[in-house]
């Protein structure tokens, strides 16, 4: 993708149907941080860590920064680098949720390797962006080691992703043979990082061999080759020794090709032409005939086709780009093996500098108008050009070095050369140009568009040769071939850019406080952006800015950049209704040149970051490849001010208006607001705005009775820096609540089946009981049982030896009766006796079938006890567990409730734009010539009408003035008294008076509440000579 | 905290006597000198036999020098007999002072007794008819001479009581101005001189602040008086001026306890000369060594060695040296390894100064290893380079060093303190840190110092992408700049050449100005980041006006011509060509003395950053030869160290033999210093066994290793690390003080050191792999770099025995004993 600064509607995602699931979301996020300025929440992003993949791979990554605890989207410039948030593995009582600040990102085979911008998005709005680096290398993440004796030995080929922990470094060891050679790149400022990387390379035993910072930018760059084999250790460290979070970086050990510079830088749109690349290992690169620090670079002959007009006024962002360097148009070259580089449009035919020019004698002779392109190189380089100019030529000479990201300082001295009939030389200093006249003023301010280059605009006074000097001030102390130059050679060419910041605006209480953010906008609320326009060669013409690709439910009324006017404040509003989205949009600037209407978009920018204290530490800023906006939903904005009814004001310098404010309060806000305006010059001096909490309306009365005030258009707003009792988050309580709610219900569910099991497992124990119980009496039966079978088992033994011996008796003495009747009751004795056994055992075979039935009854019983026990645990376990769930969840929202109570938070109403265009008086004048010539001698009136506007009803005083030379006229002069618009003058002409058609100026002058304003109108007074005698005889 | 105090006494006797008292017995000095062979009489301007006293105040001191047959020269001025003939015509007092009483001529005899005689003769003019007095020939050099115009008195700006002079009276045209003109004329009476205010206050006949200065009827006296008699003339402009002084003898082999009479001369601008003598100022460099009296008498004492005697009148000097010889042999002198040994030694051959002995190998490893590594050696550098028995082993270790790190750290430390890298805020970091680094790569890269000087100097852009410009943060204004540069680059000392000439030297404003026109078109811009500057060449005549004289002054080198430049010339790059022009006088001779100074304690020229005629060097064909290596090896800063530290002259012994304790001056032994600051905290936690952190930097960071001094520290405070507030190496304190004793004996924070769980006493009594003896002489090396001596040894076992369990403690008393040694806090 082309990262061009655009957008589209499409851009926007409709996050409405989202809502509910944003807001479970936000009930598992329980921890708020603190808010560090008490102002309302904006999502500011820190770092992405790690802040980079290799392109077809998945990354895990994790955000950081002030009010990300509810983000919920991780958003990247190129549509082929998706994140998806990372999940808990769901559980019975909780389904699967994403974990707070991490995601995984998925990179597409397919994105171009290069830097993009990554933005997070969610409940506080959109982030300010954070570069995400897609690479060609394998990646690790925190390999290298604190310590030097335990650094592991890192891959050749590979990028390390890592941090810097304040006051220590991180080191690895490389193996090398001798005469290897890698390269060393380490990414860090100009990925976002703080860290002030500095790279050391040394022998084990702690031998310098190379040290680096500040190579590409701020960053360090390490260009080795082994003096022996063996092992080496490479330190990076934050310079003076910070570190954190934010000192994150992309280490890259490698043996590929780098590009250190091209040249020329730039070249004309739609043309093709030959560039060379200057680097190290360049495919097919051959030696080139410059060094830096020591090393030869190479240099290979490209052939570029730059993109055709249209493209002209854009800038394509890969790198880096400082703000000094946003206004200048260009495109990305993507070289053949990846880097991306930077390459001007020119206006005019690029001219390269040729070898040895450099005294004045020796100036290159160049056709005008051109871009002559150079470099300061070698060390002290001074070059010369010339150029014929003819008398009243008015060129541009703009010299472009610092602004294409180099730390150059150039001097331009322009000198006008002549010669004599005998060919000797005049020169004469036409100018000694260094900084722009801005520049002082400006630097170190917000994304500083100033810059150190010289422009001049120069006056060709007469035919001659003009000569011009150039050479960089800071050249005496270096010998580096990036110190590029441009030097424009223009005709003068009016036109302009524009350049805007998101950056959130602060309270006054904390006006040395700079936050990083994206322009985030709640509901009902407004958000203002700074544009700031840059006129060149002259160009005074009014801007008209306003916003496309607003989301739906936001709008702007834009703004007038009047033509006197270097910025203005583009308010954007949204309606109450407007649905949540985050997307990006474009502020574009139209104006007429030369009856041409010329349409810009505005380059954007964003704070890096911010500073608590900005007299103590300067914010960082940078140009960004868009601009983006969210819309907070579910979140009225506490107070919505409307001021300037959607219309452009008119009245003139000394005039007066009254413009109605009225004031919408919402979520219970009831404070004053006072209403200052912002944005108007320091001419317009306006009385605040107060509103008291009980009243809806006021007036703005706008004066423009300073003399000093210029006509033109002015846009400014109402800025009322207060505080309300309100929520930080108005969802976050309702979100956790009701999560304990359903914590809560699950708790009873659980507990109730618990209940349930409890009683049953009670029932099972009686019922155990019971059966055990129940073995008793028959163990009892079956012991009975088994006595009586073993007695009547006794008794029948006994019975047998005495039926026995009653046989042997009886045997003996047959007839014995006595005998046999004892024989008879003993066989009855015995059959009795087996009779009882039998009943016995059978008793005791019933008893101990009975045992055992008992038996199992009281094993099944109790086997039911410990299934319903076990149940009944289970349960109580559960409930346990959902319970544990419910009281974090009661502490979660006690905690939520806290950091959500309302209290006094300092926010800042800004009222939508007031527009006025302030004419150069109320007066306007006109007057009816004579009908007849007035002759000599005669008399004319030439009546007058005078227009009153913007509520002008003083006296006027009017005269009547004819060219010098023109005599012989009576006019009687008169004042219009007030609000009296007719009346005229007498003209009466002597009998000597000029003869002739004269032009008289007529001029109104009043004062409008005490400002000198007038008008004047022309008209024609013919005076014919006085009729002679005979003419009037003959009438 | 207690401590085995009677350990420290029995270890005491181990530090070599560094100074040790004067008992030494009486040297020969010059020796005999023979017989007198013949007198000279010396007036300085005697023509054809004979000089001029014109006018009433004209005066002539005379010199009269003995020749010897041993060849021995000797100032006999005070011991002979003056007479005139004829009489009446002018005096000479018994120490050869000549004065006029009228118009005629004479023949002055000068007669030894017993011995050879001599004449010269002298012409009295103009007493008939008073020349007119020139006022700032004359009567400014009064105010001078009796310190009128001192900085003290009425030379200081605002004058004192109501009445001002301009400083030694370099402005004899405002002086004119204060006495005649202001003050409604009160102070001057010409009908009756002696009421003047200027002589009533001078002879305290009024009430005098300053006292009584002049006494009436002296010739100072008569000369004011005649002054104001003749209605304050202030001379003609066409009055013939000073165009140098003289002074006679130039140099002089003196023994110890001798004088020698000295003649100042000033030269005129019409050719004449007049005796100045007693309206010179006279001043010793070392009144140890030799004293002077107003009159000119130079007085030795009792030490060897060099001394000058600086003569200042109206803004010129003049220089007396005397050297004063011990007379001893010195025929125990080493083998010369280096040029430094060739001029040494010549120089102890003719002062008769035996030197000591070649200093032993565990006393040059130490010490060798701490003037150029800034750190102690470690156990096994000690251990091998003592095994070591290759013949070139202090050479190697030389080179060794040289090529460390530690190295480059040591001297970008001492480099960045008199950069003035200071830091006085956070934000200031990058710009210290980077300036720093910027130091130590030099020296890593052994930059060649004409680079190294002419970076800082032409530095323009800002501190984030060239680090030298950081030197014009701190040294911000153009007067900075050129005090800076002359005292660091050019070891002289010309600030008090902004407002007046130089009291002790030859430069004068306009030399000031001149100088100073090489940084009048240093440009500052805003710099991108807080307070950082950014320093570029603001094209345009490069020029500054002189104060005094309202004049425009190009670019001038000191001493040399005027430079014409093109508006786009940057003039600090000529600046930097002047400055490495090898036949440039200062640039060379200033680092050569500097570092000289870094290993030798003294430098050649002493202080190293106040190099003047009038302040000589001890061995100044030394200073030459180093300067003219230096130069010929391209400043090569390595080359030169190398030449130091393996000459023999540095590996002497630091202990003294019969004859050189006292000497300070001529390098006849190496003289002890202490450790400075960074190194010996570095050393204590080497014996410690410990690291003390630096809030800020990554731990392990070495004293010596930090970028600035913005890391606060108690313990390099009190030891005299540099604030590096100026561009002087005096501010780095070597001096001992009381808190410096009770920290390294009594403070929590050495305490802490040797308590350290991790500490080298914790880790000695946990090793019980080796027993005590072994690891006693792991502590002799580790703090003295060499083993115990037997008894050492044994006090230390026994104070171990003494301890019984408590073994730890033991080693702890061992190691602070240890540390509180001067053989420890001192290189030697």
């Amino acid at each position: 993708m082309a990262p061009h600064i655009s957008a589209s509607s499409d851009s926007w995602l409709r996050l409405t149907c989202r809502m509910t699931r944003i807001a479970s979301v936000l009930a598992l996020l329980g921890l708020v941080p603190a808010i560090a300025w008490g102002q309302l929440p904006t999502a500011q992003l820190s770092s992405v860590f790690p802040p980079g993949g290799k392109v077809g791979s998945t990354v895990d990554v994790t955000i950081a920064g002030a009010d990300t605890d509810a983000v919920d989207q991780l958003i990247f410039s190129h549509p082929g680098i998706v994140a998806t948030a990372k999940m808990t593995a769901a559980t019975e009582f909780q389904p699967a949720k994403p974990v707070e600040r991490q995601f995984t990102v998925n990179i597409a085979a397919d994105v171009p390797a290069g830097r993009y911008e990554a933005r997070v998005a969610g409940r506080f709005g959109v982030s300010n962006p954070r570069s995400f680096v897609v690479g060609t290398l394998d990646e690790v993440v925190n390999t290298a080691s604190n310590a030097a004796e335990s650094a592991p030995m890192a891959t050749i080929n590979q990028t390390i992703n890592g941090v810097v922990d304040a006051a220590k470094r991180d080191f690895v060891k490389l193996s090398l043979k001798k005469g290897q050679r890698v390269l060393i790149e380490c990414q860090a400022e100009r990925i976002d990082s703080r860290l002030n990387g500095t790279l050391a390379l040394t022998t084990v035993d702690g031998r310098s061999i190379a040290r680096s910072r500040d190579y590409v930018g701020d960053d360090p760059f390490l260009d080795v080759t082994a003096p022996a084999d063996g092992e080496y250790l490479l330190a990076l460290y934050d310079f003076v020794y910070k570190g954190g979070g934010d000192y994150f970086y992309r280490l890259s050990i490698h043996d590929g090709p780098f590009v250190d510079f091209v040249f020329p830088p730039s070249g004309q749109p739609g043309t093709t032409g030959e560039f060379t690349l200057y680097g190290r290992n360049l495919p097919g690169g051959e030696p080139a005939d410059v060094q830096v620090d020591g090393v030869t670079l190479e240099k290979k002959t490209v052939k570029i086709t730059l993109p055709k007009e249209g493209a002209a006024t854009e800038l394509e962002i890969s790198g880096r780009t400082e703000p000094q360097t946003a206004l200048l148009d260009g495109f990305q070259y993507q070289a053949e093996f990846g880097q991306r580089l930077p390459i001007y449009f020119a206006a005019d035919p690029v001219i390269r500098e040729a070898a040895g020019h450099e005294t004045a004698q020796e100036a290159q002779t160049v056709a005008v108008p051109c871009e002559f392109v150079g470099q300061f190189y070698p060390q002290r380089d001074t070059d010369w050009v010339q150029f014929e100019g003819k008398k009243g030529d008015v060129f541009y000479l703009d010299l472009v070095a610092h602004r294409l990201g180099r730390p150059i300082d150039a001097l331009l001295v322009v000198q006008r050369v002549t010669r004599n009939d005998q060919g000797e030389e005049t020169v004469a200093d036409v100018a000694n140009v260094d900084d722009p006249a801005d520049r002082n003023g400006r630097l170190g301010s917000d994304f500083d568009t100033s810059t150190d280059d010289p422009s001049y605009r120069l006056n060709c006074t007469a035919d001659a040769i003009y000569r011009v000097m150039l050479r960089d001030q800071f050249g005496g102390s270096r010998a580096d071939p990036r110190m590029i130059y441009r030097l424009v050679i223009r005709r003068e060419r009016p036109d302009y850019r524009l350049a805007v910041v998101s950056q959130p605006v602060t309270t006054p209480v904390n006006a040395n406080l700079v936050r990083v953010g994206g322009v985030t906008i709640r509901q009902g609320g407004t958000a203002a952006i700074q544009v700031t326009v840059q006129r060149r060669d002259g160009f005074a013409g009014e801007i008209s800015v306003t916003a496309e690709g607003l989301p739906e439910g936001v709008s702007t009324r834009g703004a007038l950049i009047g033509s006197t006017q270097q910025s203005a404040t583009l308010i954007l509003e949204a309606a109450e209704d407007a649905a949540r989205s985050v997307g990006t949009f474009q502020v574009v600037g139209t104006s007429a040149i030369d009856d041409r209407e010329v349409r810009r978009v505005a380059r954007s920018g964003s704070v890096v970051w911010g500073t608590a204290n900005r007299t103590q530490d300067t914010p960082d800023f940078r140009v960004t490849q868009d601009l983006a906006l969210a819309v907070l939903g579910g979140e009225v904005a506490p107070a919505f001010a409307e001021a300037g009814e959607a219309k452009i004001w008119e009245t003139s310098r000394g005039g007066k208006l009254q413009i109605p404010v009225t004031v919408k309060r919402r979520r219970d806000f009831k404070g004053d607001l006072t209403l200052a305006a912002n944005g108007l010059p320091g001419d317009i001096k306006v009385a605040n705005v107060v509103i008291k909490g009980d009243k809806g309306e006021g007036t703005l009365a706008l004066d423009i009775t300073n003399k000093a005030t210029k006509p033109g258009v002015y846009t400014f707003f109402l800025r009322a820096d207060t505080k309300s009792k309100l929520v930080r988050d108005d969802l976050a309580v309702p979100a956790v609540e009701a999560e304990q709610k359903r914590l809560d219900a699950k708790v009873k569910e659980v507990d109730a089946a618990v209940k349930t099991l409890e009683q049953k497992k009670n029932e099972a124990i009686a019922a155990a009981k019971a059966a055990t119980a129940a073995i008793k009496p028959a163990m009892a039966a079956a012991q009975k049982a088994a006595a009586e079978a073993t007695r009547t088992a006794t008794t029948v033994e006994q019975a047998g030896a005495a039926l026995v011996a009653a046989q042997t008796a009886a045997s003996k003495d047959e007839a014995n009766q006595e005998l046999a009747t004892k024989l008879n009751e003993a066989q009855q004795a015995k059959k009795a006796a087996d009779e009882a056994h039998a009943k016995a055992t059978a008793a005791q075979t019933a008893a101990d079938a009975e045992l055992a039935k008992q038996q199992d009854a009281a094993k099944a019983a109790e086997a039911a006890q410990k299934a319903a026990e076990k149940g009944a645990a289970d349960a109580a376990a559960k409930l346990k567990q959902v319970q544990a769930l419910k009281a974090a969840a009661d502490k979660q929202l006690a905690a939520v409730k806290k950091s959500n109570a309302a209290k006094d938070l300092a926010f800042v109403a800004i009222s939508t734009p007031v527009r006025v265009r302030v004419a150069n008086s109320p007066l306007e004048l006109s007057a009816t010539a004579p009908a007849e010539a007035v002759p000599q001698g005669g008399t004319t009136m030439i009546p007058v009408e005078l227009k009153r506007l913007y509520g002008f009803a003083d006296k006027v005083d009017l005269v009547l003035e004819v060219a010098k030379g023109v005599t012989g006229l009576g006019i009687t002069n008169f004042s219009l008294d007030k609000e009296s618009q007719t009346g005229q003058f007498q003209i009466t002409a002597s009998d000597s008076a000029t003869v002739g058609e004269h032009t008289a100026t007529i001029k109104a002058k009043a004062k409008f509440n005490g400002v000198d304003v007038d008008a004047s109108t022309t008209v024609v007074l013919k005076v014919v000579p006085q009729k002679t005698a005979e003419e009037k005889s003959a009438e | 905290m207690q401590r085995a105090f009677s350990l420290v006494i029995s270890l005491a006797f181990l530090c070599p006597a560094a100074l040790p008292a004067d008992d030494s017995p009486a040297p020969p000095g010059l020796g005999a000198p023979g017989k007198l062979v013949s007198i000279s009489v010396d007036s300085g301007r005697t023509v054809d036999g004979k000089f001029i006293l014109a006018g009433r105040d004209a005066h002539q001191q005379l010199v009269v020098t003995g020749k010897y047959d041993s060849g021995q020269v000797r100032d006999l001025t005070r011991d002979v007999i003056y007479t005139v003939q004829p009489e009446g015509i002018a005096t000479v007092d018994a120490s050869g002072y000549v004065s006029p009483i009228k118009e005629g001529e004479l023949t002055l005899h000068v007669q030894v007794p017993d011995g050879p005689d001599a004449t010269v003769g002298v012409a009295v003019t103009n007493i008939a008819v008073d020349l007119p007095v020139n006022f700032p020939n004359q009567i400014v050099p009064v105010f001078t001479k009796y310190g009128c115009n001192s900085g003290g008195c009425h030379g200081k700006s605002g004058g004192q009581n109501g009445f001002r002079l301009s400083l030694l009276g370099f402005v004899p045209e405002e002086d004119y101005e204060y006495l005649v003109k202001e003050g409604r004329g009160r102070r001057l009476f010409p009908s009756a001189p002696e009421r003047s205010l200027l002589l009533a206050k001078a002879t305290a006949q009024s009430p005098h602040g300053g006292g009584h200065r002049i006494a009436v009827d002296s010739p100072a006296y008569r000369l004011m008086h005649r002054w104001i008699e003749q209605g304050m003339p202030y001379g003609s402009p066409d009055d013939p001026t000073v165009t140098h002084i003289e002074v006679l003898p130039k140099e002089r082999l003196m023994g110890r306890d001798h004088s020698q009479q000295l003649i100042s001369i000033a030269h005129y601008t019409d050719g004449t000369t007049k005796d100045i003598t007693r309206m010179t100022q006279f001043d010793s460099n070392d009144s140890e060594m030799a004293e002077v009296s107003a009159s000119g008498l130079v007085t030795t004492a009792k030490l060897t060695g060099s001394v000058a005697v600086m003569a200042r009148y109206q803004g010129h000097v003049g220089v007396f040296r005397a050297t004063v010889p011990l007379g001893i042999p010195a025929d125990n002198l080493p083998q010369a390894t280096t040029l430094v040994d060739d001029h040494v030694f010549a120089k102890l051959k003719d002062l008769g100064l035996p030197a000591s002995e070649i200093a032993s190998d565990q006393a040059f490893l130490r010490r060798v290893t701490v003037d150029i590594a800034g750190r102690l050696p470690s156990v096994q550098e000690s251990e091998s380079f003592l095994a070591g028995n290759s013949p070139n082993k202090r050479a190697e270790l030389v080179d060794r060093l040289l090529d460390s790190t530690d190295h480059a750290e040591y001297f970008a430390n001492k480099w960045s303190a008199i950069l003035r890298n200071k830091r006085r805020a956070e934000y200031e970091k990058t710009a210290t840190f980077g300036f720093y680094h910027w130091i130590r790569g030099s020296i890593l890269d052994n930059k060649p110092y004409d680079q190294f000087v002419r970076e800082i100097l032409t530095a323009s852009g800002d501190p984030q992408t060239n680090a030298p410009v950081a030197w014009y943060r701190e040294v911000k204004d153009a007067s900075a700049q050129v005090e800076d540069t002359a005292q660091l680059f050019l070891g002289l000392r010309i600030q008090c050449a902004r407002c007046h000439h130089h009291p002790f030297e030859v430069w004068s404003q306009q030399d000031y100005y001149g100088f100073q026109a090489f940084f009048s078109r240093v440009g500052r811009k805003k710099g991108l980041l807080q307070n950082e500057v950014r320093v570029f060449h603001n094209p345009g005549v490069a020029q500054s006006q002189n104060p005094k004289t309202k004049q425009m002054v190009k670019p001038t080198g000191l001493g040399s011509e005027a430079l014409e430049l093109s508006q786009y010339d940057d003039p600090r790059h000529q600046l930097a060509d002047w400055m490495a022009d090898p036949e440039n006088p200062f640039f060379a001779r200033a680092l050569v003395n500097r570092y000289w100074k870094h290993f030798f304690g003294r430098g050649l020229v002493d202080p190293e950053d106040d190099m003047r005629v009038t302040n000589p060097a001890t061995n100044p064909e030394l200073l030459d030869a180093l300067a003219q290596d230096f130069v010929a090896h391209k400043f090569d800063m390595k080359h030169l160290i190398r030449t130091i530290c393996n000459s023999q002259t540095y590996q002497l012994a630091a202990e003294p033999n019969d004859w050189n304790r006292n000497d300070k001056q001529n390098f006849s032994r190496y003289y002890p210093k202490r450790l400075n600051a960074e190194v010996l905290l570095d050393a204590i936690n080497q014996v410690t066994g410990t690291s003390t952190g630096f809030s800020g930097a990554p731990a392990g960071t070495r004293a010596v290793q930090l970028p600035d001094n913005g890391f606060s520290s108690y313990f390099l405070t009190v030891f005299g690390r540099p604030e590096a507030s100026s561009a002087c190496e005096c501010e780095r304190s070597s001096e001992a003080n009381l808190a410096q004793s009770l920290h390294l004996l009594n403070s929590s924070e050495i305490q802490g050191k040797l308590t350290s769980g991790s500490g080298s006493a914790a880790r000695l009594a946990n090793d019980k792999d080796r027993d005590h003896a072994a690891k006693i002489r792991e502590l002799y090396l580790l703090a003295f770099s060499r083993p115990p001596l037997e008894d050492e040894t044994s006090i230390a076992l026994a104070h171990i025995e003494k301890c019984g369990d408590d073994v730890k403690r033991a080693y702890e008393d061992i190691v602070w004993a240890l540390i509180n040694t001067k053989e420890f806090l001192f290189n030697h």
